[in-house]
C-alpha cells in the first residue's frame, strides 16, 4: 500500500491529490476557474458597458486596454462577455448532451436484449450523420440563436457517451453488490439509479469535460462562418468581426488574437482536467481489484 | 412447523451443446428456528439450491419441482411479490463479501437502504437503527465505521456488515452461502458467533450453505450432505459427527485432514452426464449391482434420512 487508503478515496472524490500531482492538471483547473469566474462576473471585471461606444479602430491604450472595433466598442469588454456566451454555450450542451447519453446508455446497458438492440441501432444511425454540415444546414435554415445551436449539438453529441455508459453499465450490473441489491428485493428503477448511476460518475465526468471542450470549439467554428447569433458575441463572433470588417487587413492583432486565444486555453484547460480525471478513474478501478477478499488487508482498526 | 419446504426441486442449465444437471429431485424440509446447514464439495449445487429459492438465476436455467414458504409457491410467485419476499422474509448473503458492497457508498447507508426502501423509513431513522445493529455486531469505533466505504475495511468486517445489512428487516429465513469462505481464522469464528447470535436473537432459521466443518459442527442444528445435485444424507449434528450413514458421508469425513486425510477414489462425476442409479456408485467401496440401475430411495432410519441401498 504506498499511500493510506482513506486520504486515497479523498483525492479520488475531491480530485485535490490526484491534480496536485499531475500539475498540468491542477494548472488546468486554476485556468478553468479564472475563466469561470470572469463569465460569472464580468458585469464587475469589464471596465466598459457592454452598449458603450467610443471612436471605433483605436489602438491598444491606457483607456482601452485592446483598443476598440469598428463599432466603437472596447474590446476587452467584449471579450470578457463573451466568455459568457461560449461557456454558456459549451457547458449547456454538453449537459444536454451528456444527460441524453447517460439515460440512454443506463436503460440499454442495464436492461439489454430488445431494448438494448433498439437503443443501440438508434445510436449507430446518429453516428453516422455528418454533424457539423447538419449543423450548418440548421443554422442557415432555421433562425440562428444560442438556444438553436445548444439544442442541435445536444441533440448530436450524445452518441459516444451512449456508448461508454453503456460499456460501464454492462461491467457493473454483472458485480456482486447487485446480485446482493437483487437479494435484497430492491426495485430495477432503485438499482439502476442508486446503485449502478453512482458508479459510473467517474467516466462520465470526463466526458462531459471533453463534451464541453469539443462543443466549445465547434460554437467558435460556427460562429466564424457566421452561422452564429448575431445578436450576443461569443469568442468566435468576435474573430468573425474581426475578419469581415477590417481587422485582419489592419493587421490589428489585438482585436483576432485575444477571443482565439481564449478558446484555445480554455479548451486546453478543461481537456487538462478531463486528463486528470480519468487518470483517478483508473485509480477507481484499482480499488475495485482491491476490493477482492485475499487482497484486502487495509486498516483494521 | 415447516417453514420452507421444498419439493422434488430439479435444476438444470442449458449451455451450448450440454445440459448441466445441477440439482435432482431434491426434497428439503427446513423447520422454523433450525439451522439446516447443506453440505457438499464445490460444484454439486448447494448454491443453486439457495439462489433457486430467491429466484436468482440465469436465463437459460429451468426448474422443476416446488418450493413452498408461507404456503406459497416461490417458483410460481410473480417478480413483484418476489422483491417483496427477498430481503424481507428470506434474506440471503452471498459469496465474496468484498464484491457484495457498492464500493462508493458509505457502510452505514449500505446496511440502512433496506430499511427505506422496504419499510419507507426516513434516512436518518434508518441510518441509527443501522447504528443500533452495528452496535449489536460489537463494532468498535462506530461513528468512524457508519461513514467508512467498504474497502476500507477487511474482508471479515465487511462480511458482518453484509450480514448485517441483510439482518435489519428481520427475515424469518436466512440463507447463507459461504459465510466464511476467503476469511482467516479469527474473521471465520466472529461471523461464526454473529451468525448463531443473530439467529438466537431474532428466532430466524438459518440454511447455512458450506463446506466448512467446524463452522457446520458449531452452530448446525442438522446436516445435508449434497452429492452431484442429490442430497445424499440428512441427519442430526451430533448423530451425523458420530457416525455417518451414506459411504459419501462417511468418505468426506475420513478426507478430513483431522480425520486422515483419505481421498475419495475416483474422479468427481461430470455434472452435464451424471452415472445412472445412484449418483455416487462408480467411487463407492460398498457398491453392489443394483446401484448402477436404479436410483436408490429415501430410507428413513432413527429420525435421520439416507438415500443408499446398504439400509434398504
Amino acid at each position: 500500500m504506498k499511500q493510506k487508503a482513506p486520504s486515497r478515496f479523498k483525492g479520488l472524490m475531491k480530485f485535490d491529490q490526484e491534480a496536485g500531482r499531475f500539475p498540468a492538471s491542477r494548472a488546468g483547473m486554476i485556468v478553468f476557474m479564472i475563466f469561470l469566474f470572469i463569465a460569472l462576473f464580468a458585469g464587475i471585471l469589464a471596465p466598459y458597458g457592454p452598449n458603450e461606444r467610443f471612436a471605433p479602430f483605436e489602438s491598444p491604450s491606457h483607456s482601452h486596454f485592446l483598443g476598440t472595433n469598428d463599432m466603437g466598442h472596447d474590446i476587452l469588454t467584449e471579450l470578457i462577455y463573451g466568455s459568457r456566451v461560449s461557456l454558456l454555450v459549451g457547458i449547456l450542451t454538453a449537459c444536454l448532451a451528456t444527460g441524453l447519453g447517460l439515460v440512454i446508455g443506463l436503460v440499454s446497458g442495464y436492461f439489454r436484449g430488445i431494448t438494448d438492440e433498439v437503443l443501440m441501432a438508434v445510436t449507430d444511425i446518429f453516428l453516422m450523420i455528418p454533424r457539423i454540415p447538419l449543423v450548418i444546414i440548421c443554422a442557415v435554415f432555421l433562425r440562428s440563436s444560442y438556444w438553436l445551436i445548444i439544442l442541435v449539438l445536444g441533440l448530436l453529441w450524445w452518441t459516444t457517451t451512449v456508448r461508454i455508459v453503456r460499456s460501464k453499465v454492462l461491467q457493473i450490473r454483472e458485480m456482486g453488490f447487485i446480485v446482493s441489491a437483487e437479494t435484497l428485493g430492491f426495485s430495477k428503477f432503485h438499482i439502476l439509479f442508486s446503485e449502478i448511476l453512482p458508479n459510473t460518475v467517474f467516466v462520465i465526468i470526463p466526458k462531459f469535460m471533453l463534451t464541453v471542450a469539443s462543443a466549445m470549439i465547434a460554437e467558435a467554428s460556427l460562429s466564424f462562418l457566421g452561422l452564429g447569433d448575431p445578436s450576443s458575441k461569443s469568442w468566435g463572433m468576435m474573430i468573425r468581426y474581426a475578419f469581415e470588417r477590417g481587422g485582419f487587413i489592419r493587421d490589428m492583432w489585438w482585436w483576432y488574437i485575444p477571443p482565439g486565444l481564449c478558446i484555445t486555453v480554455c479548451v486546453l484547460s478543461i481537456v487538462l482536467m478531463s486528463f486528470s480525471l480519468e487518470n483517478s478513474v483508473d485509480r477507481f478501478t484499482d480499488i475495485f481489484r482491491g476490493l477482492i477478499p485475499s487482497f484486502t488487508r487495509m486498516r483494521r482498526d | 412447523m415447516s417453514c420452507l419446504h421444498i419439493k422434488n426441486l430439479s435444476v438444470q442449465f442449458k449451455t451450448g451443446r450440454d445440459t448441466v444437471f445441477a440439482v435432482d429431485r431434491v426434497s428439503l424440509d427446513h423447520t422454523g428456528g433450525e439451522t439446516l446447514a447443506l453440505m457438499g464439495e464445490t460444484g454439486c449445487g448447494k448454491s443453486v439450491i439457495a439462489n433457486s429459492i430467491v429466484r436468482l438465476l440465469p436465463e437459460n436455467t429451468s426448474i422443476k419441482g416446488e418450493i413452498f414458504f408461507k404456503g406459497r409457491d416461490l417458483l410460481k410467485a410473480s417478480e413483484r411479490e418476489l422483491n417483496q419476499i427477498r430481503g424481507q422474509e428470506i434474506a440471503i448473503v452471498l459469496q465474496n463479501p468484498g464484491l457484495a458492497l457498492n464500493p462508493i457508498k458509505k457502510l452505514g447507508k449500505q446496511i440502512a437502504e433496506p430499511l427505506v426502501i422496504h419499510k419507507k423509513m426516513p434516512w436518518k431513522q434508518a441510518v441509527s437503527q443501522a447504528e443500533q445493529m452495528m452496535n449489536q455486531l460489537r463494532f468498535t469505533g462506530l461513528k468512524e465505521k457508519i461513514k467508512a466505504y467498504p474497502f476500507q475495511f477487511s474482508g471479515g468486517m465487511n462480511q458482518r456488515v453484509i450480514i448485517a445489512s441483510s439482518m435489519v428487516l428481520d427475515p424469518r429465513v436466512i440463507i447463507a452461502d459461504e459465510p466464511t469462505k476467503g476469511l482467516d481464522m479469527e474473521a471465520r469464528k466472529e461471523v461464526m458467533r454473529e451468525l448463531a447470535d443473530i439467529k438466537k436473537r431474532k428466532g430466524s432459521s438459518l440454511l447455512l450453505i458450506t463446506h466448512d466443518f467446524d463452522l457446520s459442527r458449531e452452530i448446525a442444528d442438522r446436516i445435508a450432505i449434497m452429492y452431484a445435485g442429490e442430497i445424499m444424507e440428512i441427519a442430526q449434528n451430533k448423530k451425523y459427527f458420530k457416525e455417518p450413514l451414506h459411504p459419501y458421508a462417511r468418505a468426506l469425513m475420513q478426507s478430513l485432514p483431522e480425520n486422515g486425510f483419505k481421498p475419495i477414489p475416483g474422479p468427481p462425476v461430470a455434472m452435464t452426464d451424471p452415472p445412472r442409479g445412484c449418483k455416487f456408485h462408480p467411487r463407492c467401496p460398498f457398491r453392489i449391482k443394483k446401484c448402477a440401475g436404479e436410483r436408490p430411495p429415501e430410507i428413513t432410519i432413527n429420525g435421520r434420512q439416507v438415500r443408499c441401498f446398504l439400509y434398504a
